[in-house]
């Protein structure tokens, strides 16, 4: 009986196992059509990019310059400033109400054709949001979600995120250059054990409280961060905007991600375009990508500790003993250094007593809560 | 040759037809090569069942005294001994004339004309000419196979051979200076005589005929006749003056002569001294030193009893197969009293040597029906045995039956398929499958790799009606697609209408697919089980009551879990399970009266996960009582009522927050009357009645646990009523041509809308034959379709549910026209057929890009009505017989899609024609199986497609902090080319008659060259980098081991 399971086992997944395969992308010139992307946003300064659609193979992106404006529905106009030749642009919509419709105009430098998006109200921000995080299922990362209660029924979500984290190791001896010798120090040196980092990764997300029986959106995820990540080494703080959006640039957001990341499975819609809120005035045949919604938004910020959440990945790893044969200060000078006194010095690259070199910054964020320096 | 044990050989032909019981006109077992004959409802016989007494002239001798008849058809004459119960049949070819009951018959041999058809003639008078009648057979209509529900025929094993039938019409002909004219009316006897004798003749005819013309035909005809030849001699006593044989029989009596002419069919197949071994000894059946051992409750004395008692004794002999008289190889011949066997050789021989005194001989063969003997042994001896094929032999000949069937209907792209053919073809995981078997049909092509959905000429896999026995079944996969939902246990057959739909048919636009589930043995317990890597199942069949009542019920189940869960993490299949189980039942009861009811159950339920937080399941019930009877005139009725439900659903537990339970099903109770009238020789009438009452859930949501915040939330329910009419006439006016035609009025009333739609539908086809082996078709039929599938996945999806037109989904409607020739070669061994179609359909709902289908209450917004058009022209050739059969089907086909809506440059790429998700412009297919032996046989099976088209990226661009795609139109391009090759080897049971068991298996690899046909194909971004990804289900050869056995 045995035997057979195993037969059968090796039958199947033989067959089964290896389903995915690479597929060699086949090769069609794109629309090349004008995207703009960017919300208008009453009450700040809002950004938006122009650029157009790049062919597969193309791993740059087109820029298109112009002059956008942002129009209210009683004739108000506010105009971007933006870099002559750059894609882009920025509006302040400080003095702008949160009532009435508005809509953004875009004159293309080089073709000097003129576009427009749909008259848009302004979505309501929820009334207020929760982060909170918890395990993923295999308990190797942690989901950081949000919940919002009230304002529109649909939200995106963008996020920024700051980090304080930490060298693998504290110094404990520094190499003399002269004597060509590792010094023990009477002190471990932190000077260079904690460093501040941060991020802006525009990822967006979107949710509805459709089909809840109250106006939460439970659970929307922002991120996701493997529990071995260097951002979970000392103290992680999320920033997380959450815009109110209409239902139409809902189902355009979210078919837009949906359609970007398919998984190919056995019952996934096959992907098809929707067409967003943005119109050529001159020639409206023209495919324009894009949707311009109108919201307001409210953040909400929240810190992870390392406790429980962080698994330091083996420290050891990438350590090594120096070969009697090369000169320390070969090592020295080639960016190595001496790291941990384990029956005799072993050495590792810079970064791991000196977190600067792993990306951070010693220059902590206002306000940031933890006493380290 | 013992004259009596030849003729008790002959008469066990006779009687296992049950033709010799005058209270039973029903054939039982396959339609013997040599004799054809035909029920029509009437008895066999000619004019009267009873035998009586007359003369035979037969092989140049006269016989008297005994007793004689003659079947309907005047194609075989019969004759017994009086006292005796079974009759003989004569040999045609060896008869000359025969006379009983003042009726005299000749031969076509007796009349001496060269252009005689074979068979008899009646005289009806004779004088200086011969007025003579006829009956030719022909066929009288098509039967349709397997479920025999238009023949009302009560014996399950012939109504899954029968594919055609017949009816006989009379003729008559004038024997006149040798020569024989035809003689249809009145004018045509009066034009073969001068103007003198016309005047002659029709003086007499005023004078002394009281005859009608017209109704009493015969009668007329013959008095004309007499008039003509008043005062001449009988040529018919010309008869007598026929030369003797050059060589005169050397046996005493016609039975020998006859029994000894049975053999003729295949004369090389018999052995040398079949009869010739008689003792000449009169006594029935004992101390010959051969018999034709007949009876199951007989007991059969073997070898001379007068002979010195011996211990023991070697008794050999042959088999042969009563079907066509070959010698039956291999068979196992086993004797019970020392329990000794052996096997028969090539010739059909075999020898034993068992002890003396009573035994019993049992003869089995995986093709054959068991046969066994009961004997007295006396001393060394022969004897010999004719095997009934096997029912399940004789439905594995349904796709080879009859090939020139096709000629003969005025139907066009109908295809049979009997559970042989299915079984022949390898499949995933060794079992047969009706869906797979269609898939390899030209027009038919599957809606994806391991999907039992089914594109016919270009269709969405909604617009083929799916039937099992009556029910609808609305969703026919098991196990995403590897199985489909029909149990090859239970299955008789299936037909495929693409192109002539029968009017009794309607409610979709492509195609219907109309299963048959077997009805159970009436006379003894059998069954069958078997185990393949998936599944495992059992069929059981046994009768409720002998004779009337049976009981068929097959069960099929899975044990995949604990497969899936070997596969490794990496797979993204972990964690997952999958699983089905199905359950068919049928009893049947014959009643006295002559009506069949039938009552049938199909149960099935499937389950899967991919992870072990979100799960699908869905489901089918069905059942049904049915009622088929035979009304007087010629009237057949079938009424069957019942229920058809599918359900399916969805549970996403991946965080409580969220956790909710979907479901959707669709439901329908249904009525159905057809009847079937035969007017007379050139008209069938079909007309009926049906309907359906439909009750959707189109969605229902709920909470799963107190934590979760979903909105219980249900779509209403949507309740329709559709009903039918339809008429139509199968119209033969001459041999050549053939015409069906049919009006069907549908009516569909969407009940909370208050919408009601009325849509005349058109069948019809016609055919010109200019020979048996020729045909010309042509066919339109339109179509409506009032309830719809909502899908914009690959494959059919659980949560993909039915939508009834209502208000703004208007029903989908189609029209289709063909054209076909056919041409059957080579003695009927092969076919070639070509069609060509072109299809015309609107109301097709093609779903926005973006669409929300599931808990849509505003479904109707995220759809868009399209027309479309396909068209396409299938080449088929097909081997019917021999070692090899098989076939190869080429389709060149176009299906396009195009929306009409006022979306302007929204519209789906932009309002242009393009490519329907079925369009794939070439498929090949090829598949054939080799018979090695009676149990080894290979088969091999090609598919090669046209990949099918596919949306996929073409640029990309930043956007919502992401890189994101920008797609083709849709279906703008394909997936690559699909490719497969497939093998198995089948080894029947074996012949251990020890074993009250048998096994039988197959071991096939499927998919050989290990292609990775693309099952989808999908794009992601990694930054700037586009990656392309290519699912296959079966990308590697997948060898598979079924194993069954039977008991």
């Amino acid at each position: 009986m045995k035997l057979i399971r195993t037969i059968l086992s090796a039958i199947f997944a033989f067959s089964v196992a290896s389903c995915i395969y690479p597929y060699e992308v086949q090769e069609s010139a794109s629309s090349g059509a004008l995207v703009i992307d960017g919300d208008i946003l009453p009450g700040t300064t809002c950004s938006f990019t122009t650029r157009r659609v790049a062919d597969l193979s193309s791993t740059s992106l087109i820029e298109v310059p112009g002059t956008i404006s942002i129009e209210s529905e009683n004739g108000k106009r506010w105009t971007a400033s933006s870099e002559s030749g750059s894609a882009f642009h920025y509006v302040n919509l400080e003095d702008a109400p949160l009532s009435g419709r508005y809509r953004l105009l875009f004159t293309c430098s080089e073709t000097g054709r003129k576009y427009c998006s749909e008259w848009q109200s302004v979505s309501k921000a929820p009334l207020s949001a929760r982060i909170f995080y918890e395990n993923d299922p295999r308990n190797t990362g942690i989901y950081a979600n949000v919940n919002t209660i009230g304002g529109s029924s649909y939200v995106r979500t963008s996020f920024s995120e700051t980090w304080e984290f930490v060298a693998d190791y504290m110094v404990t001896g520094v190499f003399d250059a002269v004597e060509e010798v590792v010094q023990t120090l009477i002190k471990a040196d932190d000077s260079n054990y904690y460093c501040w980092a941060s991020a802006n990764p525009l990822t967006v997300h979107t949710g509805t409280s459709e089909g809840m029986s109250d106006s939460r959106i439970p659970n929307l995820l922002i991120t996701s961060i493997p529990r071995t990540d260097k951002r979970l080494s000392s103290l992680y703080r999320i920033n997380v905007r959450i815009t109110g959006i209409s239902r139409e640039e809902y189902e355009y957001l979210h078919n837009t991600e949906a359609i970007s990341n398919t998984d190919g499975g056995l019952f996934t819609p096959t992907p098809g375009e929707i067409p967003g809120n943005i119109s050529c005035l001159d020639d409206p045949s023209e495919k324009v990508i894009g949707f311009i919604g109108a919201g307001n938004y409210i953040e909400a910020e929240y810190y992870i500790h390392r406790n429980n959440v962080y698994i330091q990945p083996d420290l050891m790893s990438g350590l090594f003993v120096p070969d009697p044969a090369v000169s320390l200060l070969a090592y020295y000078n080639a960016g190595f250094r001496p790291v941990v006194d384990y029956n005799g010095w072993l050495w590792g690259p810079g970064r791991c007593i000196d977190c600067r070199l792993a990306g951070g910054s010693k220059t902590k964020p206002d306000g940031w809560p933890s006493p380290n320096k | 040759m013992h004259p009596r044990a030849i003729s008790a050989l002959i008469a066990l032909l006779i009687q296992t037809s049950a033709f010799g019981q005058v209270s039973d006109t029903f054939f039982r077992g396959r339609e013997h090569p040599g004799y054809s004959f035909a029920y029509n409802g009437n008895c066999w016989w000619d004019h009267n069942p009873e035998f009586r007494p007359g003369t035979v002239f037969y092989d140049g001798r006269e016989y008297t005294g005994y007793l004689l008849n003659i079947d309907a058809h005047m194609q075989r004459l019969l004759v017994k001994r009086p006292g005796e119960v079974l009759p003989l049949m004569l040999d045609p070819s060896l008869l000359l004339s025969a006379s009983f009951d003042g009726r005299l018959f000749i031969s076509a041999k007796a009349t001496g004309c060269p252009d005689a058809a074979d068979g008899l003639y009646e005289v009806l008078c004779d004088g200086a000419d011969a007025l003579l009648r006829r009956v030719d057979k022909r066929v009288f209509r098509d039967a349709r196979p397997a479920n025999g529900q238009l023949i009302g025929y009560y014996d399950h094993a012939y109504r899954d051979n029968l594919s055609t039938y017949f009816e006989y019409s009379e003729s008559f002909f004038l024997l006149r200076d040798g020569k024989l004219y035809p003689v249809h009316s009145r004018s045509d006897l009066f034009r073969l005589y001068s103007n003198e004798e016309r005047h002659g003749i029709k003086a007499e005819l005023r004078r002394s005929c009281r005859f009608s013309p017209r109704s009493e035909k015969a009668q007329y005809l013959c008095a004309a006749v007499k008039a003509a030849g008043k005062g001449g001699d009988s040529i018919i006593s010309e008869l007598s003056a026929f030369p003797e044989p050059a060589e005169r029989d050397r046996h005493s009596g016609i039975y020998d002569k006859a029994a000894s002419v049975q053999a003729s069919p295949r004369p090389a197949a018999l052995p040398e001294g079949w009869f010739d071994s008689a003792s000449g000894d009169d006594s029935f059946g004992a101390g010959g030193t051969t018999i034709n051992a007949i009876y199951r409750n007989k007991v059969y004395e073997i070898g001379k009893s007068s002979d010195a008692p011996h211990e023991k004794a070697i008794i050999s002999g042959y088999v042969y197969d009563f079907s066509d008289h070959a010698p039956v190889i291999g068979a196992v011949i086993f004797e019970t009293a020392g329990g000794n066997y052996t096997t028969s050789d090539e010739l059909g021989r075999w020898s034993l040597e068992m002890p003396c005194g009573p035994n019993r001989i049992e003869f089995k063969e995986t093709t054959m029906e068991d046969f066994s003997v009961m004997v007295e042994v006396f001393s060394d001896a022969s004897i010999n045995v004719m095997m009934m094929p096997h029912s399940e032999m004789l439905r594995s000949a349904m796709i080879s039956a009859d090939p020139r069937a096709a000629h003969r209907r005025a139907a066009m792209g109908v295809e049979s398929l009997g559970t042989a053919a299915v079984g022949a073809m390898p499949a995933a995981f060794g079992e047969g499958d009706v869906l797979k078997a269609v898939q390899s049909l030209p027009g038919v092509q599957s809606s994806g790799e391991a999907s039992s959905g089914i594109n016919v000429r270009g269709g969405s896999p909604d617009q083929n009606l799916i039937l099992l026995s009556g029910n609808t079944i609305y969703n026919p996969n098991h196990l995403f697609g590897i199985f489909s939902s029909f149990n090859p246990d239970m299955v008789a057959g299936a037909e495929l209408y693409k192109s002539s739909v029968p009017a009794e048919f309607g409610g979709r636009l492509s195609s219907v697919l109309d299963v048959h589930t077997k009805d159970g043995s009436f006379e003894k317990l059998s069954g069958s089980a078997g185990i393949g890597i998936f599944t495992s199942h059992l069929f059981l069949e046994t009768p409720l009551k002998k004779g009337s009542t049976s009981l068929a019920l097959g069960a099929r189940t899975t044990y995949s879990d604990w497969i899936l869960s070997l596969i490794p993490e990496n797979s993204g299949y972990s964690g997952g399970s999958a699983g089905f189980s199905d359950i068919n039942a049928r009893i049947t009861h014959k009643t006295g009266k002559g009506a069949i009811i039938r009552a049938d159950v199909y149960w099935s339920r499937d389950r899967f996960a991919f992870a072990a937080d979100t799960s699908f399941r869905y489901s089918n019930f069905n059942a049904a009582l049915s009622l088929e009877k035979k009304l007087g005139s010629g009237t057949l009725m079938r009424a069957s009522s019942g229920y058809d439900r599918t359900g399916s659903g969805m549970s996403d537990r991946r965080d409580s927050y969220n956790a909710c339970d979907f479901n959707t099903s669709t439901a329908g109770w249904f009525g159905h009357l057809a009847f079937d009238t035969d007017f007379n020789d050139a008209h069938r009438f079909t007309y009926g009645a049906e309907a359906i009452a439909y009750q959707l859930n189109p969605g229902r949501i709920s909470p799963i646990g107190t934590e979760s915040s979903v909105l219980a939330a249900k779509l209403d329910e949507e309740s329709a009523l559709q009903a039918a009419l339809w008429a139509g006439d199968s119209w033969t006016p001459g041999e050549h041509f053939s015409i069906d035609a049919a009006l069907r009025l549908s009516a569909f009333s969407h009940l909370a809308d208050a919408k009601t739609y009325i849509n005349p539908e058109v069948r019809l086809s016609a055919k010109y034959s200019p020979d048996p082996n020729t045909s010309f078709k042509a066919g339109f039929l339109t179509m409506t379709q009032y309830i719809h599938l909502i899908s914009n996945s690959n494959c059919i999806s659980p949560v993909d549910s039915w939508k009834l037109s209502d208000a703004d989904i208007k029903p989908q409607k189609g029209w289709q026209a063909s054209l076909g020739a056919y041409r059957t070669v080579l003695d009927g061994s092969v076919d070639f057929s070509a069609e060509g179609y072109f299809k015309h359909s609107s109301g097709y709902p093609d779903y926005k890009s973006g669409a929300q289908l599931m808990m849509n209450p505003n479904l109707a917004n995220d759809l868009v009505p399209t027309v479309g058009r396909a068209y396409g022209i299938e080449l088929m050739a097909r081997k019917n017989s021999g070692n090899l059969t098989g076939w190869v089907s080429y389709c060149w086909s176009r299906s396009k899609l195009r929306e009409v809506s006022d979306r302007g440059m929204n519209a789906i790429n932009r309002g242009e024609w393009y490519n329907s998700p079925f369009d794939k412009p070439h498929n090949l297919n090829i598949s054939g199986n080799y018979r090695f032996t009676h149990r080894y046989s290979m088969s091999l099976a090609a598919d090669w497609s046209t990949g099918r088209p596919i949306t996929v990226p073409i640029g990309h661009y930043y956007y919502a902090g992401a890189y994101r795609l920008e797609y083709s139109d849709r279906n703008a391009m394909r997936v690559p080319d699909y490719f497969r090759l497939d093998a198995a080897v089948v080894v029947e049971q074996g012949h251990n008659l020890r074993k009250k068991v048998h096994f039988s298996g197959t071991f096939g690899v499927y998919n050989i060259t290990g292609r990775k046909n693309a099952y989808s194909i999908y794009y992601t971004s990694a930054g700037a980098r586009i990656e392309g990804h290519l699912v296959s289900i079966f990308a590697t050869p997948v060898p598979y081991i079924s194993l069954n056995m039977k008991f």
